[in-house]
């Protein structure tokens, strides 16, 4: 296959075009930009994706070609011999300046033009989790910004047009996924991977002209579309619209590592994202050509919660009464070993997870051989098929193994699915079926009994078949037997081809036979038709199925292969993460005898064998209670644990460096990308020192420093994967003596075992994922048993927490800034300016201090403004009108002194604009001259801006874009006030802790005028007892510690130690951006404790 | 004894003007009122595609006398049988009478509307029945097919086109012959023929009359040019909106095809062609071609960047030409009568005649068919009759939503493509739009700029959101709250615009800004500078007031007023509270003596 590629592009003739004065050379069919891409020739786009075809819609990329009156866009124009390309001069910058000032006109770009970004960037103490994204301080793509990137290419320093907000509703009803349209640019990227790359189609554009917005059929959750949440469009977001909702927030990665994915046997290349060690994200690798940067609900989203489940096995631990006690290492290997010597070799057994790297799986079989000199080593009944695989494979084609890759699915002219439904079971190899089908493959499904595809699946399906396992057979032999009839079949090489063709004819056409014809003489035509066909046979395990039906099956199958020279080939797909490495480390001494499965699980139930060594769970409790003695060594940690005599906590394929085998037969590096939890160890360490302790002589056998020299090891023992270490080069075995595979027809099967595979069925050491992640048990129930959210909302309505806190009101008054009234006659009566409340939503939230604005007396009502910044924030948005609050401490901080100054300034911000409010109107009540200086980024997040007009004798308004008012901060107000010659006598600023630095400093520098602030520290009691908001004053060059809770909230702000305050702030980001990870669904865990099936 | 009567045809029009006037009833009362006569034998009733005259529906053309009857109402057909059919006798009344001399005119050719016009596309249209092939096949109808299947190669065919100088009448002007030709050396197969009748603009409706009164003509012209380009499918794309043409069309493509002239084999030359009918669901975006074809594909009609053109990239990436309707009803005429006659018709730089839709504040409106290259004083003084009302010319909009206004000076203009776009106008679909002093210029490129705005597909950034803030300006201006700076923004928009923009309808949408803007600059100085509508119409510049030496003091306009903002005694003059008044001009047109009249600002602003 990669030969004739290269023969193509060989026989392609160069070609060159003139690219800003540059010859370059291109092959046809490339367009202007992929050109100038290769030649390092920058052009902006913001639509344009690598993979997809062009789509023109950003005009960023518009160019000059010579002799053509319009621009045209680089992205769509194939280049042309002897065109001369102009990509950058004066009027194509100018004109896309313009361009980026209309897309920006629709997008926040305050922090992209403010003049204090830097600063603000370095300052602000904590993240900005708001709902509604109105700038980058709040923007999930804030690290890798694309439209910053064009910005500054583009030198904008300013945008003419007003900010259009659409004030569209935020999408969080989802799994995964969070989505804010109000700053989506329309680039339909995420459209067009989802249609065209992904096969999805699970989004599309709604609505004409400037109501265009992306969105799902009658903008329904996605979790009710078609959607498969695999994340490819929040990936291609160049905005922050599209998001991961684990990771809309978190702070800058500390490291980022590229390794494999070990929960199914595909191993997509990740980035994998940390912060102090710990998996924070998971983003697929462009990079990797095993997944060309695409990934599945689980590999993207799944990966940190599950690595980080609080389930976590931290330490080794032995049994004592029923109980697990944690203790050491040493003493664990001791207490093992202990045990295990009163027992004779062939009463112990292992059981080897097919999640293990290669290298602890051969630690293991050596392990089990030389130190515990037992053969008992089995794994989960995932090897059946591998090992008849290779059987065939030997027997039929006298070969140990042979090139496959993913790749070969889209250049296939014809795809057999056998008993697979990759989009379930290996959804990115769903992609490379999509592309075939769009080349013009032919996709035909046999599958047992009756299976429900996808709507995805049933587009791509020429036929669809669901047929008996008779049937299947026989529709194999009918395609033999045509495929003889028609084409040239290379008998020499075929040791029994007679005795194939007479079997073939002992075979009466089952009954079914005529069913196919047509789909066969279909395929033959089909064949006929394409003078160098490529077939890919996929061999699926949808359902586990007996032993003696796989083997006539993939016999059959390779019978395929033998008679069509290798054209047609077999791809098989295994289940979990390292299947086939675990059997080739383990099974590769063919003249062991090597028990079955089967065959071990039976000797436990009769009592022969006592002693299991498991590196997985084994969910049947049945042969566990007939042991005597349990060694774990698992990740997780789980309610059934109890009968493990020992536990060892291993790593997950994120925490060690190693190796896996996917289905290809291909031999990926893992890399070390978190750090281990608690004590746990790489499994190859824990098999390696429990060899020593075991037996000292095996210490210098067991002495490995890295799993690198176990793999040396691993390729030297073992003639597979010093087979595979080739990389299966020059691999012609055309030559070799063949076999046909024939079998008793007639002969009756052993009922299969039935276990549709599903997305439950992905695990990793046993565990199933979806049983540590919400999120996705969410997803999987939802669609499954279709629990509406409405269901789990009447429950929570019909207890109602009755406390005197009712709301009376609650609704968003600017974006993200929330107006809430609440009814707590007894703070109504005690409230005073710059008071505060702190409110608790449930039981189980956060505290949230909130600072009054407004109150009254009469009806016993009390109004806070606050901005939805964080988690509590957010819960607290959504409480509706007429529910009640768990509580409402206040009204509490200490008494300001208000009093008449003559001209009083203040300040407000953000919450400052409603906080600063009954400050304003008791100072105007008091006969004070007042000016009021209101802050935003935009005009749009100005609220009270009658009430403050009717009340005070100035308000001076500043913007960051300037789309009202002053452009500018706090500071440029201030200027403004005292370039106009007013006297001050007194301030007083409420907002962010930058704004309130900005403003105590300018005070200060411009005469000390009393400038008084209201900090917002981290705060938890509000009794000043848990120091949660201490503060540093400094005065006369001494240090006074004070309380904001009790001694505030309102300073002196020339006397704050303003470094230590933002330090203090940024405190808690880590574990604010975490939250939602840790988070669990307490409506979930409800259900699940009210009884769910086991598997 | 029977009496002998002169035979007669009459033509009823049938089109969706006129049907909407009432013609279905008035056409079935007339067929029994003549079937229970003793004429039955002599008359016979027809019924046809439109004649063109629009305004003037429901009409009938008496043949052989040539003679036009319009708005016809039940109660004449009484008078038409008595007297026309029986006694001879013309009636007055029911002839067209001339707006400027206001005299009847019997011979329908000496009505000025019809005699300047050259139909040869329009040729059949109000002559024959469309929904009959056989009087279609009778006047040579298929004629032009069964030429060049007999005599010429697909090569030949492209030639004679080419040499015919035939332009695409979808509004681009893109030499038809040339497109043909691309597209037969395109290599892919199988090829595809789409015929475009997604008429969107608002007022046009060339496509729709003609596809009602002659759709056998353009099947013949989609056959041509099927064998042209190689095709053996075609697409005839129809929006929805036009249920008639879609039901003449189906029938007239169930009829060829039992007449053999579509399907396998046709006319034993071993060329097949089939046609489909795909409703067009009302997107004014999806008259462009690439978002047709990909509406055609069941996709969101939005369009591709060009190249890859159609005819190398089109349908499933496959070989495309697309033409017009009215393209492709011309072609059958060329090749019946070659192409030094049609050279011989419009300009040297676009032969031929074009089908425009005549509307606005003109006298005589409806659908004419002109050679190129007549002026555009011609059209709206002699066959357009001039402005109504007596009121003066102030300028035409050319071509649809996204055409550009032309001024009084520009009258002599000839109608071709080069002449309108040095003006920068557009040819377009033909629709011409007439506006007299009572319009003001800059509320309507606001008007246009709205619908193109909002018919805009959305995929390209200059199109969304630059007519958007296009739009936002425009209404700023019109409601007096705009500055000098705003218009210069919005000329630097409109340039921007219309360079980067996708496709045609970004690409064409600033038009009638940019046009305005360049001829009546001063009407949008004075809305922004002194806040002034010098045409009376921008509600937030203008005030309703009432002059009091005319005023009598009826109160019927105090009684219209739905908030109470008139005021006034009976039989004494009557005041307007302009703090309540919402501008809805209902006392202005319900006031008997012209009492109440509209002012703005003064220019000098005091």
């Amino acid at each position: 296959m990669g030969v004739e590629m290269e023969v193509k592009q060989m026989t392609n003739e160069k070609k060159f075009l003139t690219i800003d004065g540059k010859e370059i050379e291109f092959y046809e069919g490339q367009t202007i930009l992929e050109v100038s891409k290769k030649a390092g020739i920058y052009v902006p786009t913001l639509c344009y994706l690598e993979g997809l075809e062009g789509y023109g819609a950003c005009r960023l990329c518009l160019c000059k070609v010579e002799g053509v009156k319009k621009f045209l866009p680089a992205c769509t124009t194939p280049a042309k011999e002897g065109m001369v390309v102009t990509t950058k001069d004066h009027e194509l910058q100018e004109m896309r300046r313009e361009i980026m000032k209309l897309i920006l006109s629709e997008h926040p770009h305050s922090c992209l033009i403010c003049e204090n970004k830097d600063e603000c960037e370095r300052y602000r103490p904590s993240l900005q989790k708001t709902g509604r994204i109105f700038g980058c301080f709040s923007c999930p793509n804030k690290q890798e910004c694309e439209i910053r990137e064009i910005m500054e290419y583009l030198e904008i320093e300013d945008i003419e047009h007003d900010l259009y907000y659409k004030d569209y509703p935020l999408k969080r009803e989802d799994p995964f996924i969070e989505k804010d349209y109000n700053i989506c640019i329309l680039c339909g990227r995420c459209v067009r991977v989802c249609n065209e790359l992904r096969g999805t189609g699970a989004i599309n554009f709604i609505n004409r002209g400037h109501d265009t917005k992306v969105s799902t059929v009658l903008g329904l959750p996605h979790i009710e579309s078609n959607c498969q949440f695999c994340g490819a469009c929040v990936d291609v977001c160049p905005t922050g619209a599209l998001s991961s909702k684990n990771t809309k927030w978190t702070t800058e990665y500390s490291e980022v590592k590229s390794s494999i994915c070990g929960f199914c046997s595909v191993g997509c290349g990740f980035k994998y994202y940390s912060i102090h060690g710990e998996i924070v994200e998971s983003i697929p690798d462009k990079t990797n050509t095993v997944n060309n940067g695409q990934a599945c609900v689980i590999g993207r989203f799944c990966t940190p919660q599950f690595n980080n489940g609080k389930d976590r096995l931290k330490y080794p631990a032995y049994k004592l009464d029923d109980k697990h006690i944690p203790t050491n290492w040493s003493t664990i290997y001791e207490k093992i070993v202990k045990k295990l010597k009163k027992y004779n070799p062939e009463e112990i057994a292992i059981l080897a997870s097919p999640s293990l790297t290669n290298e602890s799986a051969f630690l293991l079989n050596k392990f089990a051989h030389k130190v515990l000199l037992t053969n008992n080593i089995f794994t989960p009944l995932e090897e059946n098929p591998i090992r008849i695989f290779y059987k065939q494979l030997q027997q039929q084609l006298n070969m140990k193994t042979y090139q496959r890759s993913f790749q070969s699915i889209k250049d296939s002219d014809i795809i057999l699915l056998f008993n697979s439904d990759i989009q379930v079971s290996h959804p990115v190899l769903f992609i490379e079926l999509n592309k075939a089908k769009k080349q013009g493959a032919k996709i035909i499904s046999i599958n047992l009994s009756k299976y429900e595809f996808s709507i995805d699946t049933k587009k791509l399906l020429d036929y669809d078949l669901n047929l008996s396992r008779k049937e299947m057979l026989s529709f194999i032999i009918a395609f033999c037997r045509e495929f003889i009839n028609n084409f040239e079949v290379p008998k020499s090489l075929i040791s029994n081809f007679n005795d194939f063709t007479s079997w073939l004819d002992s075979i009466k056409p089952h009954m079914q036979e005529n069913n196919f014809k047509e789909i066969i003489s279909d395929i033959i035509n089909a064949l006929k038709n394409k003078e160098k066909f490529k077939g890919t046979i996929i061999f699926g395990l949808l359902k586990t199925i007996s032993r003696d039906f796989i083997q006539d099956l993939l016999g059959s199958l390779f019978n395929i292969m033998v008679l069509t020279k290798q054209r047609f080939k077999i791809l098989p797909l295994w289940r979990l993460g390292n299947c086939e490495g675990v059997y080739q480390n383990i099974f590769y001494d063919k003249k062991k005898d090597y028990k079955s499965t089967s065959q071990i699980l039976k000797e436990i139930s009769e009592g022969k064998i006592k002693v299991v060594y498991l590196t997985e769970r084994i969910n049947n409790r049945s042969f566990l209670d007939k042991l005597e003695l349990v060694i774990i060594q698992d990740i997780y940690s789980s309610d059934d644990i109890n009968f493990a005599d020992f536990i060892l906590p291993a790593c997950s394929f994120l925490e060690e460096s190693g190796s896996y085998i996917n289905s290809e037969s291909k031999l990926q590096k893992l890399t070390k990308s978190a750090d281990e939890i608690g004590e746990a160890k790489p499994d190859w360490k824990i098999l390696s020192d429990l060899a020593c302790t075991y037996n000292k002589d095996m210490c210098n056998k067991f002495n490995y420093t890295d799993d690198k020299e176990i793999l040396r090891e691993i390729k030297e023992t073992n003639p597979f994967l010093t087979e595979i270490a080739k990389e299966a080069k020059n691999q012609t075995h055309l030559n070799n003596q063949q076999t046909l595979f024939t079998f008793n027809f007639d002969r009756n099967y052993i009922r299969p075992f039935y276990d549709v595979f599903t997305q439950k069925s992905f695990k990793f050491r046993g565990e199933a994922i979806y049983k540590k992640v919400d999120d996705l048990r969410y997803l999987i129930e939802y669609r499954t048993e279709k629990i509406q959210t409405l269901e789990l909302d009447k429950k929570i309505e019909e207890e109602p927490i009755k406390t005197p806190f009712k709301v009376i009101q609650n609704k968003e008054i600017a974006p993200n800034f929330f107006k809430l009234t609440i009814h707590a006659p007894f703070i109504a009566k005690k409230a005073r300016p710059s008071s505060f409340i702190i409110i608790m939503n449930d039981e189980k939230s956060e505290r949230i201090p909130l600072t009054l604005t407004d109150w009254n007396k009469n009806k016993g009502n009390i109004t806070v403004i606050y901005q939805e910044t964080g988690y509590s924030t957010r819960e607290l948005s959504e409480v509706r009108r007429g529910e009640y609050l768990y509580s409402v401490v206040g009204p509490l901080g200490r008494e300001i002194e208000l009093k008449h100054f003559g001209t009083v300034l203040l300040g407000g911000g953000c919450y400052g604009i409603g906080a600063i409010y009954p400050i304003a109107r008791k100072l105007k009540e008091l006969g004070n001259r007042v000016i009021v200086i209101l802050e935003a980024r935009n005009q749009l997040l100005f609220y009270f801006e009658k009430e403050f007009e009717n009340l005070a004798d100035e308000v001076i308004y500043c913007t960051s874009d300037g789309s009202k008012g002053l452009k500018g901060k706090i500071d440029t107000g201030i200027k403004y006030v005292l370039d106009k010659g007013i006297k001050i006598d007194r301030c007083h600023f409420i907002g962010c802790t930058l704004m309130e630095m900005k403003a105590s400093k300018m005070t200060e520098a411009n005469g000390k005028i009393p400038t008084f602030v209201n900090l917002n520290t981290i705060m938890i009691d509000g009794t000043g007892m848990c120091g949660g908001c201490r503060v540093t004053l400094e005065k006369d060059g001494k240090e006074i510690t004070k309380f904001a809770c009790v001694d505030g909230p309102t300073f002196n702000g020339h006397l704050v130690n303003w470094e230590r305050l933002i330090t203090r702030g940024e405190r808690l980001t880590f574990s604010e951006s975490k939250i939602y990870q840790t988070h669990t669904c307490l409506a979930l865990e409800n259900k699940n404790n009210l009884g769910e099936s086991n598997e | 004894m029977n009496q002998q009567y002169n035979e007669r045809v009459l033509l009823m029009c049938r089109g969706t003007a006129c049907n909407s006037m009432g013609a279905k009833d008035i056409h079935s009362h007339l067929k029994e009122l003549i079937e229970n006569s003793e004429l039955d034998d002599y008359v016979k009733i027809k019924s046809t595609g439109c004649h063109g005259f629009c305004q003037l529906g429901p009409t009938i053309i008496i043949q052989p006398d040539n003679i036009l009857y319009v708005h016809i109402k039940m109660k004449d057909l009484e008078k038409i049988i008595e007297q026309h059919l029986k006694k001879n006798q013309i009636i007055e009344d029911l002839l067209y009478h001339d707006p400027k001399t206001g005299k009847a005119i019997q011979n329908m050719d000496n009505i000025q509307f019809y005699k300047e016009q050259v139909p040869i596309i329009t040729k059949n249209c109000g002559k024959i029945d469309p929904e009959d092939i056989e009087e279609f096949i009778s006047i040579g109808g298929y004629n032009a097919i069964k030429k060049v299947l007999g005599n010429f190669s697909p090569m030949e065919v492209i030639e004679e086109i080419k040499t015919s100088g035939l332009r695409g009448r979808g509004g681009a002007g893109f030499p038809t012959g040339q497109k043909w030709l691309l597209c037969h050396q395109a290599p892919g197969e199988p090829k595809y023929l789409i015929c475009n009748g997604d008429e969107g603009d608002p007022g046009a409706f060339m496509d729709r009359t003609i596809l009602e009164s002659d759709p056998h003509s353009v099947i013949e012209g989609m056959l041509i040019a099927a064998y042209a380009i190689g095709a053996s499918q075609g697409f005839a794309y129809i929006r929805a909106e036009y249920p008639l043409a879609i039901k003449r069309f189906e029938l007239a493509l169930e009829q060829s095809e039992k007449a053999g002239y579509l399907g396998e084999n046709i006319l034993d030359s071993g060329f097949d062609f089939t046609i489909t009918l795909k409703k067009g669901a009302g997107a004014f975006v999806c008259g462009e071609e690439t978002a047709l074809m990909a509406s055609i594909m069941g996709e969101r009609g939005m369009p591709k960047p060009k190249p890859p053109y159609p005819a190398t990239s089109g349908l499933w990436n496959k070989p495309t030409n697309i033409n017009n309707v009215k393209t492709l009803a011309t072609v059958p005429r060329i090749i019946e009568n070659g192409h030094k006659w049609y050279n011989c018709i419009g300009t040297e730089d676009a032969p031929g005649t074009t089908v425009l839709a005549l509307s606005g504040k003109i006298n005589n409106s409806g659908l004419v068919e002109l050679p190129l290259g007549t002026t555009i004083e011609k059209l709206v003084f002699d066959i357009g009759g001039g402005i109504p009302n007596e009121k003066q010319f102030k300028a035409v909009q050319t071509g649809g939503p996204s055409g550009g206004c032309i001024p009084k000076k520009y009258l002599d203009t000839p109608l071709d493509y080069k002449h309108l776009t040095s003006l920068g106008s557009i040819m377009g679909s033909g629709g011409c739009i007439v506006l007299d002093e009572d319009t003001c210029m800059v509320e309507i490129a606001r008007y246009f700029m709205s619908f193109c705005q909002k018919e805009s597909c959305g995929k390209c950034v200059p199109c969304r959101v630059g007519t958007k803030r296009m739009l936002e300006i425009l209404t700023k201006i019109t409601e007096g709250k705009a500055t000098m700076k705003d218009l210069n923004d919005l000329e630097k928009l409109a340039q921007i615009v219309k360079n980067t923009s996708l496709c045609g309808l970004g690409q064409t949408a600033p038009n009638p800004v940019l046009t305005t803007i360049k001829y009546f600059r001063k009407e949008y100085e004075q809305h922004i500078k002194y806040k002034r509508c010098p045409a009376l119409v921008c509600k937030s510049l203008i005030e309703y007031c009432i002059d009091e030496n005319v005023c009598t003091g009826c109160g019927i306009c105090k009684e219209t007023c739905s908030v109470n903002a008139i005021q006034g005694m009976e039989n004494s003059p009557h005041t307007i509270n302009t703090d309540i008044c919402t501008k809805c001009g209902v006392c202005y047109n319900a006031c008997p003596n012209n009492a109440i009249y509209k002012k703005t600002n003064p220019i000098n602003g005091c």
